[in-house]
């Protein structure tokens, strides 16, 4: 519960952002905290805005939402660490909620306990002990 | 197990901590009639219908890009169009009336992700949807059925409800206090958001639009006075409810029910529970 206005965004897109908002809950436990949909078409989401419990977020849109620059990146390409309490219930977690394990839970040599998987656009999620420095 | 012969509908509304999230339980007994169609009409509701017998046939889906399906137990989502659903068989389950809030309360998830679509309830809420189901298959009164709807409900009820944005929550209140009939400039005036803004935050959060959610409750509202048992006319129903006149209930009785407002009554007569007639479960049955 340390930052409540974390100053740095990663900005993603998916496909289906709505699976997306339900995927990044059920599987990791990010805490939505706005979504902007389109009026005449729900399906897309202009906006989302999701929360991590320990601080931080991530944003997100529908690819293809514009013909802006953003609207028209190819969904499925980035990454994003996150640091966590617990790696091994979260691992738990995300494998049972239907992530891919592209790195099973594992000790790294500076110190961190922490896995990756990849959500169902492909995007790669780390998890992990280590705070930074 | 012989059935009690109770009445053909009941309704009961839900144990006090569920009420924010439930509005109200529903049971049908129905015999059927050869070629007969209900109508899933949009209203304010999410539905879960958890069926007793026969399953519940879905021969066109509210979205039709969603298949055709049958299910035991369906959750439905907020919708803008109607599902057909088979009635020529003998029919039997138990409605639950699910205010959007309940969706996130009791279901884990926004209105925004059931936007649209039917699902099997044991996909949203897993065992407890396998557990309710059958229960309600071995409980013959509607009285014991509806406290078996309670005690499933608030086991799945958390702790913490996720709050929903307070002033998305208002605005779904206005809208519904004032049976649809608030402008949507007035409703953005008194929540105090830019109507764009107001209509993407609540489109994100319910799945539709302000506009769209008046619409739906207008004609939710013109359905129940059309059934009601003084059955006004349909001008006089027009009306009261805020259409600017006859015409305009009727074109939105063509895009909601599928049909114009005589020819829904008509068939949906055998099926349609009267407000005010029901026999009342929580009276001992």
């Amino acid at each position: 519960m340390s930052d409540n206005r974390p100053a740095v965004w990663p900005i993603l897109s998916y496909t289906d952002a709505r699976a997306a908002i339900a995927f990044l809950t059920q599987a990791f436990g990010f805490e939505e905290r706005a979504v902007y949909a389109r009026d005449n078409d729900p399906s897309v989401i202009e906006h989302a805005e999701m929360r991590w419990p320990l601080g931080g977020g991530v944003m997100f849109g529908s690819a293809g939402k514009d013909d802006s620059p953003f609207g028209r990146r190819l969904p499925g390409n980035d990454s994003v660490y996150v640091v966590c309490d617990d790696p091994d219930a979260l691992f738990e977690r995300a494998s049972a909620a239907g992530a891919e394990v592209v790195k099973g839970l594992e000790d790294e040599d500076y110190g961190s306990r922490g896995f990756t998987v990849r959500d169902p656009e492909g995007n790669l999620w780390s998890f992990g002990t280590y705070p930074g420095e | 197990m012989s059935r009690q012969a109770d009445a053909r509908f009941a309704s009961r509304r839900p144990a006090p901590p569920l009420r924010p999230y439930v509005d109200r339980y529903v049971g049908y007994r129905l015999d059927g009639v050869a070629d007969a169609v209900h109508r899933g009409l949009p209203s304010r509701h999410l539905t879960m219908i958890s069926s007793i017998g026969a399953p519940i046939e879905v021969l066109a889906q509210a979205d039709p890009a969603q298949r055709p399906d049958v299910f035991d137990f369906v959750v439905a989502g907020l919708q803008v169009t109607p599902a057909l659903i088979a009635a020529d068989g003998p029919q039997e389950g138990v409605t639950i009336e699910l205010t959007p809030f309940g969706c996130r309360a009791l279901l884990g998830m926004p209105p925004l992700a059931l936007w649209n679509c039917a699902v099997e309830a044991d996909a949203v809420i897993g065992r407890a949807a396998t557990e309710l189901h059958h229960r309600l298959h071995e409980t013959p009164r509607w009285a014991d059925r509806f406290a078996e709807c309670d005690e499933v409900l608030s086991r799945l009820l958390r702790a913490e409800p996720p709050a929903v944005d307070e002033r998305l929550r208002g605005a779904w209140q206005l809208l519904v206090a004032s049976g649809g009939r608030i402008a949507v400039s007035d409703l953005a005036d008194r929540i105090g958001w830019s109507r764009r803004h107001l209509a993407q935050r609540f489109t994100g959060e319910f799945g539709l639009s302000p506009k769209a959610a008046a619409r739906v409750l207008r004609f939710e509202r013109a359905c129940a006075l059309l059934r009601s048992a003084c059955r006004p006319a349909i001008a006089d129903v027009a009306l009261t409810c805020g259409y600017y006149d006859q015409p305009h209930l009727n074109r939105d009785f063509a895009a909601l029910a599928g049909c114009p407002p005589a020819a829904w009554l008509a068939t949906e007569l055998p099926f349609v529970q009267d407000s005010d007639g029901a026999p009342r479960a929580d009276s001992p049955a």
